[in-house]
This record gives C-alpha cells, sequence and structure tokens, in this order.
C-alpha cells in the first residue's frame, strides 16, 4: 500500500460527513491509489482519527461495499476488492451524476467563483481522468 | 529550619519551577488551553500575558514555602501536606485565570479533519515482543524463585533505607515471595497498557499528513519512555524479589542508592527531550477538538469524539475523554494497579 493516502472531511460542510468519505475513499479507489487486496483502517479506528461517530465510518464503509468496492469481514476489517467496471454503464446512474455534477456547479458559482475557472478546473480534471488507465 | 522542612521547601520550589514551564510544554497551537494560532506564544500579548502568570505563581510558590518554614513549629505533621495541597490549588487557579485572559484570543477550531488509510500509519514501535519484554523478566524472575525454593532464607529483607540498612522485611511464603513480583506485574500493566493505548489508540491531531508525522513522531518516543520505565522497573522488581537466593545471608541492598539520582537524571533528560519534540511539531491552530469540551484546559469531556485519550491541554501528555465510556474502564485498569501497589506494599514492609 502507498504510504500517503490522506482523506479530509469538512466538518462544517452541509455535504453529510459520511458522503465525505464515501467520496474521498472512492476517489483513492479510482485513482489506483488503493489496490485489491489492501486493508482500510477499522471503523473505530477511522472515526477515531476524523473524530466523528463510529455509526458515521460504519455507514461510508456499507456504502462501499454496496458499490462493490469493499469486502467487509467481521475482525479483518475492510478488505478492498477487484471490482471490474460495467462494459455498459447504468444510464440512469450516469443521468445521475452529470446532474450531481450540475448542482456541485451551481453551488461553486453561487460561491462567487468565476464560470471560467471552474471551467478551467473541469478541464484539468476531465484532463487527469484521461490520464488514469481505464 | 529542620532537615525536613528543608527537603519539602526545595521540592515545593521544584514544584513551583515546573508550573512556570508548564505552559511551554503544550503544542504549539494551544497557549493556556486555548485554540490560538500557532505563533500566538511570541506576541507581545502572548508574552505578557505568560509573564503574568509566572509573577503569580513565583509569588505564591514563595508564599507558600513561607507559610511552610514559619509554620512548621505549629502544625508539624499537617504543614506538608497543607502546603503541597496550597501550592496545588494556587498553580491551578493561576491556570484557570491566564485561560480566561487567553479566551480573548481564541481561534475556531479548524473544520477540516485528515486521516491516513494508510497501514503503516499505526504500528506498534519494535513489535509486540517489544512490548511484552517486561512480563518475560517478572516470569523469569518467577520461574527462579519457584526452581531455587529451598534456597531461600525463613525470613528476608526486601526495602531498604537511604542509609543501605533494611528496614522492610518478608517471609518465605508464596505471597512474601512473589508479592514483588506481583506488584511489579501491576506496575507494568500500568505503564504498557498506557503506552499501548497512546500509540495505537490516539488520534494525529495535524491537519495534514506532513504534520502528522510529527505527531507520530512525539507519540512513538513517548512509547519508547514508557516502555524504557516498565523495562526498568521490571529489572529492579526482578533484582530484588530474586535476591533471597542470590544474597545468602548479605543484608546489603541488592540495588546501589546511586541509581536513584541517575534514574531520576536520565528521566529528566528524557522528559526535556519530548517537551523539545512537542515544540518543534509543525503548528496547526489548536489540537482539532473544540475549545467548548475543555473544562478549564484541563478536563476533557465530548460525547461527539469516540477518542479514549486526546493530547492534554496543560503540562505535556494524555488526558481521558471522560464522556467516552471506555475511558472510565481505562481509569479503573490503571487506578486498580496502583490501590494493589500500595496495599501489597503496605502488608509487604509491615
Amino acid at each position: 500500500m502507498t504510504k500517503d493516502l490522506t482523506i479530509a472531511i469538512d466538518v462544517d460542510s452541509p455535504v453529510p460527513v459520511y458522503r465525505q468519505i464515501v467520496d474521498a475513499v472512492r476517489h483513492l479507489l479510482v485513482d489506483g491509489k488503493l489496490k485489491p487486496g489492501d486493508i482500510l483502517p477499522g471503523v473505530r479506528e477511522l472515526a477515531m482519527d476524523l473524530g466523528v461517530h463510529f455509526n458515521t465510518v460504519a455507514q461510508s464503509y456499507r456504502v462501499l461495499s454496496g458499490e462493490g468496492w469493499l469486502d467487509l469481514k467481521r475482525r479483518r476489517g475492510a478488505m478492498v476488492l477487484d471490482r471490474s467496471r460495467p462494459d455498459r454503464p447504468d444510464r440512469d446512474r450516469q443521468e445521475r451524476g452529470v446532474q450531481r455534477l450540475r448542482e456541485i456547479i451551481a453551488q461553486l458559482q453561487a460561491d462567487g467563483i468565476p464560470a471560467r475557472s471552474i471551467a478551467g478546473s473541469l478541464r484539468r480534471l476531465a484532463d487527469g481522468i484521461e490520464g488514469v488507465k481505464s | 529550619m529542620t532537615p525536613f522542612i528543608a527537603v519539602s521547601n526545595l521540592m515545593l520550589l521544584a514544584a513551583g519551577i515546573l508550573f512556570l514551564v508548564t505552559p511551554e510544554m503544550s503544542r504549539p497551537g494551544t497557549f493556556f488551553g486555548v485554540t490560538v494560532v500557532p505563533e500566538f506564544a511570541r506576541t507581545e500579548e502572548g508574552n505578557a500575558l505568560l509573564k503574568r502568570y509566572r509573577q503569580r505563581i513565583a509569588v505564591l510558590t514563595l508564599a507558600v514555602i513561607v507559610l511552610i518554614t514559619v509554620g512548621a513549629s505549629i502544625a508539624r505533621g499537617l504543614i506538608v501536606p497543607i502546603g503541597i495541597g496550597l501550592e496545588g490549588a494556587a498553580a491551578i487557579a493561576c491556570w484557570v485565570r491566564a485561560s480566561k485572559e487567553a479566551r480573548a484570543f481564541a481561534q475556531a477550531v479548524p473544520s477540516i479533519r485528515t486521516a491516513s488509510l494508510s497501514s503503516d500509519s499505526r504500528t506498534l514501535p519494535g513489535g509486540w515482543l517489544f512490548l511484552l519484554g517486561p512480563y518475560v523478566i517478572l516470569a523469569l524472575a518467577g520461574w527462579f524463585l519457584y526452581s531455587n525454593w529451598h534456597a531461600i532464607p525463613e525470613r528476608f529483607p526486601i526495602h531498604w533505607g537511604a542509609d543501605g540498612t533494611p528496614n522492610g522485611w518478608s517471609n518465605r511464603t508464596v505471597p512474601g515471595v512473589f508479592g514483588i513480583l506481583v506488584v511489579g506485574l501491576f506496575s507494568n500493566i500500568l505503564t504498557t497498557v498506557f503506552a499501548y493505548v497512546v500509540v495505537m489508540r490516539t488520534r494525529n491531531a495535524s491537519a495534514s499528513e506532513g504534520d502528522a508525522s510529527g505527531d507520530r513522531a512525539f507519540k512513538r518516543a513517548t512509547y519508547f519512555l514508557m516502555m524504557f520505565i516498565s523495562y526498568l522497573m521490571s529489572l529492579v522488581f526482578a533484582v530484588v524479589s530474586t535476591r533471597p537466593v542470590w544474597a545468602g545471608s548479605s543484608q546489603a541492598s541488592p540495588l546501589p542508592i546511586l541509581l536513584v539520582p541517575f534514574v531520576f537524571a536520565v528521566l529528566i533528560a528524557v522528559v526535556v527531550y519530548l517537551v523539545r519534540l512537542s515544540r518543534s511539531r509543525k503548528g496547526s491552530t489548536g489540537d482539532g477538538t473544540p475549545d467548548a469540551c475543555w473544562r478549564w484546559g484541563m478536563f476533557y469531556y465530548n460525547p461527539d469524539d469516540p477518542s479514549l485519550l486526546v493530547e492534554k491541554r496543560m503540562g505535556l501528555g494524555w488526558t481521558l475523554n471522560f464522556a467516552n465510556k471506555w475511558s472510565w474502564a481505562l481509569l479503573g485498569v490503571t487506578v486498580l494497579p496502583t490501590l494493589v501497589i500500595l496495599v501489597a506494599v503496605r502488608l509487604m514492609t509491615n
């Protein structure tokens, strides 16, 4: 496992903490920084480090497990699975994702971030996605 | 002034000096238990606040010493406990006042929290064998005593005065022979449980991975200090407990009295090193715990924090999160051995 696998959450953010954990861990999974067979910290350990309730972390792990990223085994913690990506993406899921992206962009604009700056960030992210091995 | 009062006054003076430097022990970003910017201690306001605290501590320490010296002939046996209690209360009062003054410069606790998912972010330094080493030493001493039971005299010394003459005796019975090792066992439970929890079950308070490495280095150093104490205690208990077998009819103390100042000197040097290590950590604002959950900057009560132990804001080390039920269990695990040790030492030296 690589050494710098830091996740960050903002407890003042309107986004629920469990969702922030899911997003942060999923980002590391998609980027390939977390590999199949890696063991994630236990629920109590991660909850303690983040200063949040155990149930919050447990909920995040359940969501990631539901998406097929993690195998939650008793006592062994959460193990990263070799998750094959579907050949044909679920259309509804894709629509929901794009809708979520629109909401985030609207939120950024509402926070006063110029459209050009947001577009630039999106372009850089898109370049990064194309650079990652599928 | 009697030698007893002179020694007592020296101890009160040492405690006063300790209280003077206590604010310097906190991590950068907390000041008298209040979350501040890391540089605050070096600002004009920070210096002025520290100066006022130190003036109060110095005046009150001297007042207590004068009280002890003058009142020694009146209250005799009670004057020293009264003096210690007064100095402790005075120091706490000074701290609480400084803490209230520091609140004017309080900063909001950062809302960003980080954690590492790396498996090597929390490993037991030296492994399990190193942690269990002190218990192995005691077990070997116990086995040695069991194997040489008939070589143990019917009555033998187990405690010595400062001049090296025995002042506590024991008989060749199972509690008399193995009692010292039981005391050693409970002493080790105290130190090793604490050492383990600090390094494995406390969170890194820093807001970035780079800063967290400073936290980990500090925790590892604390762990090795606690384990040094544990190994030292095990060796002392092993030497003293097996003494009836290898010392024969000799009444001499098995350990040279010079060992005491040597050990104290080593411990002071290590604590000074720990303070420097703590202060050298890259500063983030505060320690990640909300100020509202700290009572007087000393007692931590946060039901939303699953931590058992958090870094102290007064002095160096860790303190319990009193809102966590397991913290009370940990308190029991540490207090119970202390009581057992005190009772056992009392019974064995009678």
